[in-house]
């Protein structure tokens, strides 16, 4: 049965998303639509990038996780994406944006210059984020059925096509404001939930930990499984391209770094209430048949109907902030990397974000459709994604920045080397396993095939150190 | 009189093209490009907390602490430890270089 109040929080909801896409859709330039002119300040990006990496996955898949296997495997992830963003911030926040590119392979494309990256990057992106997206459009049909009570399908389909719109209108400037909005919304319900949670459990910081033991618990999982988590997003989130493309975005290098540093730490804060949440759940429901809706089982039965409305629309926008950022990348991937840096280099700006519009609609459709029937386990489709693009992107963008000798055949090799490792690994590991092998392999390759071949030349290596700062402030 | 508290973090914290003494003709191929010592330090820092947090389950993974698993216990100290430790880091660096005390 639809819910009538919860319904009309999330149409007002949509209603403010659209009507911010329609407000920027006149920002077409080429800087406008990619990186919101690179004028976004420390506050602003640290929420909006806090938003787009939080993801429905961190609010369904984590409570999920935590009910099911205990929250040490959560924390591997958390402890793991804490350890990436301050590795971006050292190694890679500052020089990107100093290059003032638009995408990650734009990167690429600056280091090495080789049509065979130029291909290979962004079909890395494509393949790693489409699954990354099903799986966000996943969680927010789950949120929709569970408390709008409107159907999988039709909740799916509603969500692509909504944040279709306002990402084809607005681009970087409309996800940058609505991800901010949304991080802003995604706190305030993490509050409430912590506190309704806390007040469940009489203001104990113990008693979930004695009520539902198996919180602590590590779930008896193999040790790969943990240490792969964590690397996994300690290795990610220095290339994930919709987390780059906030870097451009910044309105200084140092103000890129700061942002980077904030969301390090706003992420470890919003995991540790994660105890009392799924603490919660396993009290009033141990035996859930799907853990993804841990979450969703506390909201139903501890939030008032109103606060459960708002409840619903914030995590739809946890799902919707992720999506639109990786929507925009992937859209970027075809438009201004495959087709800007490959196909036809001498496009005109205005070609470029026209087909990356189009881009938008015709793999947000994609994405609604594959999503109508996914694969079940929602954090284990993203982080593989993730991981995927971790094992092929870490070491020919870290080396390509901070290793003199560093070349073309060293990254081509790196990046080939480390995504068919991953997938190679993927089946004879545990879960998670795989990037404990694939990234010494691509490290391997990038180093072996550098040693080979010719390294760079003096004047490039000058070159690289001005434009990328070397020369200038370290910290 | 100098502040050496004040002198020791910008040293650590910066490096200039002037410092290097580099010129096109002179530059190293081989090797790395500046990483500035505060860099270098929370670099090491990730490294040392991710050990912490497994190395000892590597060799006991029922290691408990006061009853809770060892990764119950290290994960959010060593998360929170290094977010905020870079996060004042940052603040700190810059708060000297505009010439706080």
């Amino acid at each position: 049965m639809v819910r009538v109040s919860e319904m009309a929080i999330v149409l007002c909801y949509f209603v403010l998303v659209l009507a911010i896409g329609l407000y920027f859709r006149n920002r077409r330039s080429a800087d406008e639509y990619w990186s919101a002119g690179g004028s976004i300040g420390t506050f602003v990006n640290s929420m909006a990038i806090f938003a787009a990496f939080a993801s429905g996955g961190t609010f369904l898949g984590a409570i999920g996780i935590v009910y099911a296997l205990g929250v040490p495997l959560w924390w591997a992830a958390a402890v793991g994406s804490v350890v990436g963003f301050l590795v971006a911030a050292i190694f890679v926040a500052k020089p990107l944006r100093r290059l003032e590119q638009h995408t990650l392979p734009d990167i690429f494309d600056y280091l090495y210059a080789d049509s065979r990256i130029n291909l290979i990057a962004p079909a890395i992106i494509l393949v790693g984020y489409f699954m990354y997206m099903v799986a966000q459009l996943r969680a927010g049909g789950l949120v929709s059925d569970y408390l709008l009570g409107i159907g999988y399908l039709p909740a799916v389909t509603a969500i692509g096509l909504v944040f279709i719109a306002y990402v084809a209108l607005g681009g970087m400037w409309a996800i940058t404001v609505t991800d901010f909005l949304q991080g802003v919304l995604m706190w305030g319900l993490l509050a409430v939930i912590w506190l309704i949670s806390f007040d469940y459990f009489g203001y104990s910081m113990s008693a979930p930990l004695s009520e539902a033991p198996r919180v602590a618990g590590t779930g008896g999982l193999e040790m790969q499984t943990y240490i792969g988590f964590a690397l996994i997003w300690a290795f990610a989130v220095a290339v994930l391209p919709h987390i780059a493309m906030r870097a451009f975005s910044a309105k200084s290098p140092e103000s890129a770094k700061r942002a980077y540093a904030w969301v390090a730490l706003m992420y470890i804060l919003v995991t540790l209430p994660f105890v009392h949440i799924a603490g919660a759940a396993i009290s009033i429901d141990p035996e859930l048949a799907e853990a993804d809706y841990a979450l969703l089982l506390v909201m139903e039965s501890i939030l008032p109907e109103l606060v459960a409305g708002f409840a619903a629309a914030t995590i739809l926008a946890a799902v919707m902030s992720s999506t639109d950022a990786l929507l925009l990348a992937m859209a970027a991937a075809v438009s201004n990397d495959l087709y800007g840096n490959l196909v036809d280099t001498d496009a005109s700006e205005e070609r470029i974000v026209n087909m990356g519009t189009v881009a938008v609609v015709v793999i947000g459709l994609l994405g609604i459709i594959a999503a109508w029937n996914p694969p079940t386990y929602l954090v284990e489709l993203y982080t593989d994604g993730t991981g995927l693009m971790a094992a092929a992107f870490f070491f020919p963008l870290v080396l390509g920045i901070w290793w003199k000798p560093m070349n073309r055949y060293g990254a081509t090799t790196g990046m080939v080397g480390g995504a068919l490792a991953y997938a190679v690994a993927y089946f004879y590991t545990p879960m998670f396993g795989a990037i404990i092998y694939a990234v010494p392999v691509s490290l391997v390759c990038c180093v072996v095939a550098t040693w080979l071949t010719d390294a760079r030349s003096a004047e490039r290596i000058e070159q690289l150190s001005d434009e990328l700062g070397h020369d200038r402030f370290g910290w | 009189m100098i502040n050496t508290n004040r002198y020791t973090w910008i040293v650590m914290a910066q490096h200039t093209k002037s410092e290097s003494g580099e010129t096109a003709s002179s530059v190293e191929t081989s090797g790395w490009f500046y990483l500035d010592p505060v860099s270098k330090l929370m670099v090491a820092g990730c490294i040392l907390g991710l050990l912490v947090v497994y190395v000892p389950v590597l060799y006991s993974a029922e290691l408990t602490v006061g009853d809770l698993p060892w990764m119950f216990v290290s994960k959010p100290i060593v998360g929170l430890g290094l977010a905020s430790s870079f996060v004042g880091a940052t603040y700190y660096v810059d708060f000297k270089r505009e010439g706080g005390d």
